[in-house]
């Protein structure tokens, strides 16, 4: 296996305060560090943790499209790891989760036969399930890109509860570096919603905060009422279940019957 | 840039006690790190996006975790 090294981490939503004890220690040991941290306080604790950082941002400047800018990302964190360097890429957030050159550079890194390492960080979806005291584990949970879940055939399922990302770019087919909701997206996108849930059902917009201290932007409406003036490029649409889920009696049965003799009995509300 | 604005935030990111005192009496927290009635008035209306410019990023087009997936 060839020297160079990869490891991608994230910062969380906050920085420092999300970024885990291990992507730091990381960070200081690299030989460079590679980033898109967009706040200036995060890019400050990036410098006092390791001084050859390289900002990824410039490569929204080269280009206008978001696939050609995610690869020229891609390829220049590639290019460390080509010099034979520990390289340590660093993205806002969860560094997989709605990062497209992260998962770029890992996988052209481990075809070249490099180490390529992707940490957990904190994400806007963690950020949710504490701000709106949400436990997936309870009823499920559906997550999907807006403007995928509009023009894909989703089983939307009622009982568990569901949320949208990326509502600020639905519709926006231009793919474009400069971030805008889309009118006639947000519409179809409502359409869609009220075949399934009444048009007066309570949804939520919610934005994570990224300032120490400040509150999350929890805004709770209509479904039908949300207006493109509701709507910023970070804003996430949730909608709660519905409906409750049916107990599967066939299931249930079989589960009690075949559970040895002095074990709880089902106990599935 | 402004490094009082800066240095308060750093600190309520380090610091949960100071996080309680900025909900529950942020005139005294203003008046601790002497800062400016613009700066103030960022932080009483939570103006994210006002504290972001006044920090000095206007050098991300996209300015927070909107790395964005093509619908394909």
């Amino acid at each position: 296996m060839p020297d160079g090294r990869l490891t991608v981490v994230g910062t969380g939503l906050i920085t420092p305060q999300h970024i885990t004890q291990e992507a730091k220690r990381h960070i200081e040991l690299a030989d460079r560090v590679y980033h898109l941290v967009p706040d200036p306080l995060g890019i400050s604790f990036l410098r006092s943790l390791n001084s050859n950082l390289v900002y990824l941002g410039d490569c929204y400047q080269k280009t206008d499209n978001r696939a050609k800018t995610y690869s020229m990302m891609a390829q220049r964190i590639l290019q460390g790891v080509r010099e034979e360097l520990n390289v340590v890429a660093v993205f806002y957030g969860h560094p997989g989760v709605f990062v497209s050159p992260s998962h770029q550079a890992i996988k052209q890194a481990r075809k070249e036969g490099y180490d390529a390492t992707m940490l957990p960080g904190v994400s806007a979806e963690s950020c949710l399930y504490a701000d709106l005291d949400i436990d997936p584990g309870k009823l499920g949970a559906q997550n999907y890109e807006a403007t995928y879940f509009l023009c894909h055939k989703i089983n939307i399922n009622l009982s568990a509860p569901l949320t949208l990302w990326q509502l600020g770019v639905v519709g926006d087919l231009s793919f474009s570096t400069k971030i805008k909701p889309s009118a006639t997206g947000l519409y179809l996108l409502k359409q869609k919603l009220m075949k399934h849930y009444p048009d007066t059902f309570e949804v939520i917009l919610y934005e994570t905060a990224i300032i120490p201290a400040f509150a999350p932007r929890i805004k709770r409406k209509p479904l039908e009422d949300i207006q493109l003036d509701d709507i910023n490029e970070v804003t996430t649409l949730y909608l709660p279940e519905y409906i409750a889920a049916q107990k599967d009696d066939y299931f249930c049965t079989e589960l009690e019957t075949k559970t040895n003799q002095g074990e709880k009995s089902c106990q599935i509300n | 840039m402004s490094d009082k604005l800066k240095s308060l935030i750093n600190d309520l990111g380090k610091n949960p006690g100071l996080q309680q005192a900025f909900k529950t009496d942020r005139d005294s927290i203003f008046d601790q790190y002497q800062l400016s009635e613009d700066d103030r008035e960022l932080l009483r209306q939570e103006d994210t996006e006002g504290i972001r410019r006044k920090l000095g990023d206007d050098e991300s087009p996209i300015s927070t975790n909107s790395i964005v997936h093509k619908a394909e």
